[in-house]
């Protein structure tokens, strides 16, 4: 695994299109424009030399450069992360799984984070990253962000098609979609959530040999099949540590952005995907530090306003009710004052 | 298509960072993109404005000039809207999801959805197959094409022979754009009725 993540941080930034303009028997045509074609090849040479095989969610900005193997890093855009090693996530208690037990969600999500956690980044270091899967589900219906408020991190499983394509505005053949906020000028990650589309064929949990009269690598077509959910959640959660989907050089990874029904290839990180968390968050990048409490103190409830209404028992929830405690009194205050 | 092969460095270059790759979504065919549209447009990006809708996600408005109406309602300008954006100092990004620069000419199929956050009555209108739907043009040595959509278009560069990489279900190289609108067309009467 480590050597093949070597081998794609050897790999010449726009190798491709170098080779492909430096081999013998151009395609015919091409002399004609051979100025131009060097002048865009010098462009594409003098970008920045430190492209990478795997893509970072970016802030938005200008246009990112990529091509069939590099991301091209942005001089304008930054990549995004989280600022503390532990979050917490949760699962909704009103858009909850209609085809999974809670126990079996429950189980896989903890499959596919330790898969990002457990990632080797070499001689056995790890990222540090930690995710608390909560026992206390939340009250959202759907992704949501409190900007100054209290929040959660939540899954929340959509079964009604007309609610996915015309509410939500999803693209009905999409499996999942990742909400990153984030603060715009740092990159920090400030809350991410998981809209999973149990509208689109059947929501299960593959055994390891595959779906249902599916190889691992799926069965394609496009009319319906089994979905396996590990495969969907552990390239989602992917998106929730900040990494996009990875170059088409890539295409076995699990932050390749096409999966067809019935593949569970995905469920475990191929070293594109290793190499994309474990330069996000070096080993040693995190102290010891662990507090997972969202932004604003944890608010199961879903509510801009209001209490933080953090069920006990879950981690980090006395930070969750001391924070609620501190933003009411400071309400109190600041209204008494005005 | 090998005539466009000198082309493909710079459009990959410039164009690719425009489309995102699609969110775990299966590929659409040409023929799926068109029966799936209920609009399918040339038109230029002229402006965009980002802003929570009425679910409190920040989505971003898309101002697009029509030029040339395929399939579907004709309009001076229609909204194509795209989730995520910036307000103030919050960023919000879903991967996946198209970007609209302005000044950015396109072949899109689109799909209209209510705006419930708009007056009432109003549509916005979202890509198929998210980024599949949207086929950006350029003008190379004086002849427009038409890039693949989508996820397809990273793969669309030279390959070591000199011919196009076999990309998108759609479309599998840049196309010339008269030639494609007539398929287009023809796809349109064919499908539906028109």
């Amino acid at each position: 695994m480590s050597d093949s993540r070597q081998e794609c941080s050897r790999r010449r930034p726009w190798a491709g299109v170098g080779q492909a303009h430096g081999r013998e028997g151009s395609p015919q045509g091409a002399d004609t424009h051979q100025p131009l074609f060097v002048l865009v090849l010098a462009l594409v040479l003098a970008l920045p030399s430190t492209a990478m095989a795997w893509c970072p969610t970016l802030t938005d900005g200008p246009p990112q450069p990529s091509d069939f193997s590099t991301c091209a890093p942005s001089l304008d855009r930054l990549p995004l992360f989280w600022r503390g090693r532990c979050t917490e996530i949760s699962l909704s208690a009103v858009a909850p799984s209609h085809a999974l037990s809670t126990e079996v969600v429950t189980s896989v999500l903890r499959r596919a984070f330790d898969q990002w956690q457990n990632a080797d980044c070499g001689s056995g270091a790890t990222t540090g990253l930690s995710v608390t899967i909560l026992a206390e589900t939340n009250a959202c219906s759907m992704a949501t962000h409190n900007t100054g408020r209290h929040n959660v991190h939540s899954i929340v499983f959509i079964d009604d098609s007309d609610v996915w394509t015309m509410t939500r505005a999803h693209d009905p053949r999409a499996f999942a979609v990742t909400y990153v906020w984030h603060d715009r000028n740092t990159g920090e990650i400030l809350d991410a959530d998981v809209e999973l589309n149990e509208s689109r064929g059947m929501l299960m949990d593959c055994p390891d040999t595959g779906c249902p009269d599916c190889p691992p690598e799926g069965c394609g077509g496009s009319t319906g099949g089994s979905v396996d959910l590990g495969n969907v959640v552990t390239h989602e959660f992917g998106h929730y540590f900040g990494i996009s989907h990875t170059t088409l050089a890539h295409r076995d990874a699990t932050m390749f952005a096409q999966a067809p029904f019935g593949e569970i290839t995905k469920r475990t990180l191929e070293a594109d995907d290793i190499d994309a968390i474990c330069s996000t968050y070096p080993p040693g990048r995190f102290d010891d530090t662990c507090d997972p409490t969202p932004l604003g103190g944890l608010g199961l409830d879903c509510q801009p306003g209001g209490c933080g209404c953090a069920a006990p028992g879950a981690d980090g929830n006395a930070r969750a009710e001391l924070s609620g405690l501190l933003i009411a009194l400071g309400l109190f205050f600041a209204r008494r004052r005005g | 298509m090998r005539r466009f092969a000198w082309a493909l460095p710079l459009l990959s270059v410039w164009l690719v960072p425009a489309l995102a790759l699609a969110t775990q979504v299966e590929a659409m065919s040409l023929r799926e993109l068109v029966a799936e549209a209920d609009l399918v447009i040339v038109g230029t990006v002229v402006s965009n404005d980002a802003h929570y809708d009425d679910q409190d996600r920040i989505v971003t408005d898309a101002t697009i000039r029509v030029e040339d109406t395929l399939h579907g309602a004709r309009a001076t300008t229609i909204v194509v809207r795209r989730l995520g954006g910036v307000v103030g100092d919050l960023g919000l990004q879903i991967a996946g999801e198209s970007t609209y620069p302005v000044g950015t000419r396109a072949l899109l199929f689109l799909r209209a959805i209510p705006a419930t956050d708009l007056p009432v009555g109003s549509v916005v209108y979202r890509p198929l197959g998210m980024s599949q739907g949207v086929m950006p043009m350029l003008e190379a040595n004086g002849i427009e094409v038409v890039m693949p959509g989508g996820a397809d278009l990273t793969i669309v560069t030279l390959q070591p022979n000199g011919a196009l990489a076999p990309s998108g279900p759609a479309l599998s190289s840049p196309q010339p754009r008269d030639e494609l609108l007539a398929r287009v067309r023809d796809l349109v009467s064919e499908v539906h009725g028109e």
